[in-house]
């Protein structure tokens, strides 16, 4: 139900390929914008083309070309000197030919008070006759979202809009005044620079992120993108029984991760949204150093916390591996005992007891009062052994990607 | 995203938490800052003017039901406006 599902069904026409045509002024996130509907549309199993008839700008095909090769999209373009219409046209042919099923056409940024580009707009839309015209918009422009895109809808004749670096806008003129001043619905948000980040635009869950009460619903779908249910519910067993390790904890914060910011998330969850800037950045450090961490645990310690309990050596080689002081490995490794704990007891409907030891967030100050961690009761004359020479902390180190 | 635009309304709300009912005289300081709260999102003023009407007329003498504060009420008046400007429903392509 990403896009149709509470709306109009989609129909299929008898002749594939559907085609999408971008517009907007320079520097809007065309190209950029192209990129992202491809691979949105490739998600939902459609065979997608991209064209680049932007032929002014430096590099414009070659961004297009760097874009479709991320996310295996097939990019057509022509040699140099040929004319974005033709470019177009060579592009629908070939679309037709190949069945491909949908077409995206990345145009060039253009003004809309430029006849002469203008026009070539309209010649390019007479030759591919698009199903669809996305006029890209730049969210910071505020209002004038609005009276551009009223005045490209006049001259060109588009059908909804795609609003990016939505992200950044902390204030919504653009989403707010487009619908009534143009008339014209948009259709996408970009929201963020990845290529994942677009969003088909919802306004009630829009007006809902507005108030304060957070988008679950935005959240529940990305979540079930990423999650395979089967490994949700492995992870469910672990936590139930405490055997939750290293390895686990890795996974889960890849999957974050590959959600977007922890931020971003973090704010979709009702009541969260004043989430303090300062905190999330500082529960993003930590998570950092935390991986940092686990990248200098053999396997064997990562499936088996308990070995570094025991032995103080294998903490102090983690601390060096890593660039932090032991103090940091002790605090991170109660943390985590903590945790696996909390988390039992919650899974056994221990309730919520608020929500100590939770590494990366809190901003590390949990755990330092030296509670019966396993890491400390051990710890002895490990920590006395260690070297007096201490490491700059965060130093880089080359590790393989984990 | 909205940040800015979020905080004004929570502000805008306050005014009506603790009354017993949606009335002209406290809707108006409510309104006063909602309006405030669009111009400096930027948004477009003939957007605004409509917008802040609309929930005028939608707000004063609504039924609060039993259970719910007027500012809960406001804030529902208020959500309903806001889905209405940005298109109240999601528009689909139209494939071929």
């Amino acid at each position: 139900m990403l896009w149709g599902g509470d709306n109009s069904p989609l129909f299929s026409a008898e002749i594939p390929p559907t085609v999408v045509l971008m517009a907007g002024l320079q520097g809007a996130g065309k190209t950029t914008a192209t990129a992202k509907l491809g691979l949105h549309l490739k998600d939902q199993g459609r065979k997608t083309l991209m064209v680049a008839a932007d032929v002014y700008r430096p590099a414009a095909i070659d961004q297009l070309k760097t874009l479709g090769d991320q996310i295996d999209i097939e990019v057509f373009s022509l040699e140099s000197g040929a004319k974005p219409e033709e470019i177009a046209a060579a592009g629908l042919e070939k679309a037709r030919n190949e069945n491909f099923d949908t077409l995206i056409v990345d145009t060039a940024g253009r003004l809309q008070i430029d006849l002469e580009m203008m026009e070539e707009m309209v010649r390019i839309k007479s030759v591919v006759e698009p199903d669809e015209i996305l006029l890209v918009v730049d969210s910071m422009i505020g209002q004038e979202a609005a009276e551009l895109t009223r005045s490209f809808h006049e001259k060109v004749g588009i059908t909804g809009a795609v609003l990016t670096k939505l992200d950044g806008d902390s204030r919504g003129g653009a989403a707010l005044s487009i619908r009534k001043i143009s008339g014209k619905p948009i259709k996408f948000i970009g929201t963020g620079e990845k290529v994942e980040a677009l969003q088909p635009f919802h306004p009630e869950r829009m007006a809902g992120r507005i108030l304060g009460m957070g988008d679950v619903l935005t959240l529940v779908e990305k979540a079930q993108k990423e999650v395979e249910i089967a490994d949700a519910e492995e992870m469910q067993k672990k936590l139930q029984e405490a055997t939750f390790d290293f390895s686990d904890f890795v996974k889960q914060m890849r999957l974050i991760k590959r959600m977007g910011s922890l931020g971003g998330l973090m704010k979709m969850i009702p009541g969260m949204n004043k989430i303090d800037d300062g905190m999330l950045k500082s529960g993003e450090e930590q998570l950092k150093r935390i991986e940092a961490m686990i990248s200098s645990m053999t396997p064997d310690e990562r499936n088996n916390p308990e070995l570094l309990a025991a032995q103080p050596s294998r903490r102090r080689r983690l601390a060096f591996g890593s660039g932090h002081t032991p103090s940091d490995v002790d605090k991170v490794l109660a943390d985590f005992q903590k945790m696996r704990g909390f988390m039992k007891q919650m899974s056994s409907g221990g309730g919520m007891p608020g929500m100590p030891g939770m590494p990366g967030l809190g901003g590390g100050s949990s755990g330092i009062n030296g509670n019966a961690g396993p890491a400390r009761i051990s710890r002895g004359g490990g920590a006395s052994n260690a070297p007096k020479r201490q490491r700059p902390l965060k130093k880089k180190k080359g590790f393989g990607d984990l | 995203m909205f940040e800015e635009l979020s905080a004004r309304f929570e502000d805008a709300v306050k005014g009506l938490r603790g009354q017993g009912q949606i009335s002209e005289t406290n809707v108006e300081s409510a309104l006063k800052e909602v309006r405030r709260a669009l111009l400096e999102a930027d948004v477009s003023l003939p957007v605004v003017k409509e917008f802040v009407e609309d929930v005028r007329q939608k707000a004063v003498g609504a039924e609060v039901v039993r259970g719910v504060s007027p500012d809960q009420k406001f804030i529902q008046v208020v959500h309903q406006q806001l889905v209405d400007v940005m298109g109240g429903g999601q528009f689909p392509f139209v494939f071929s």
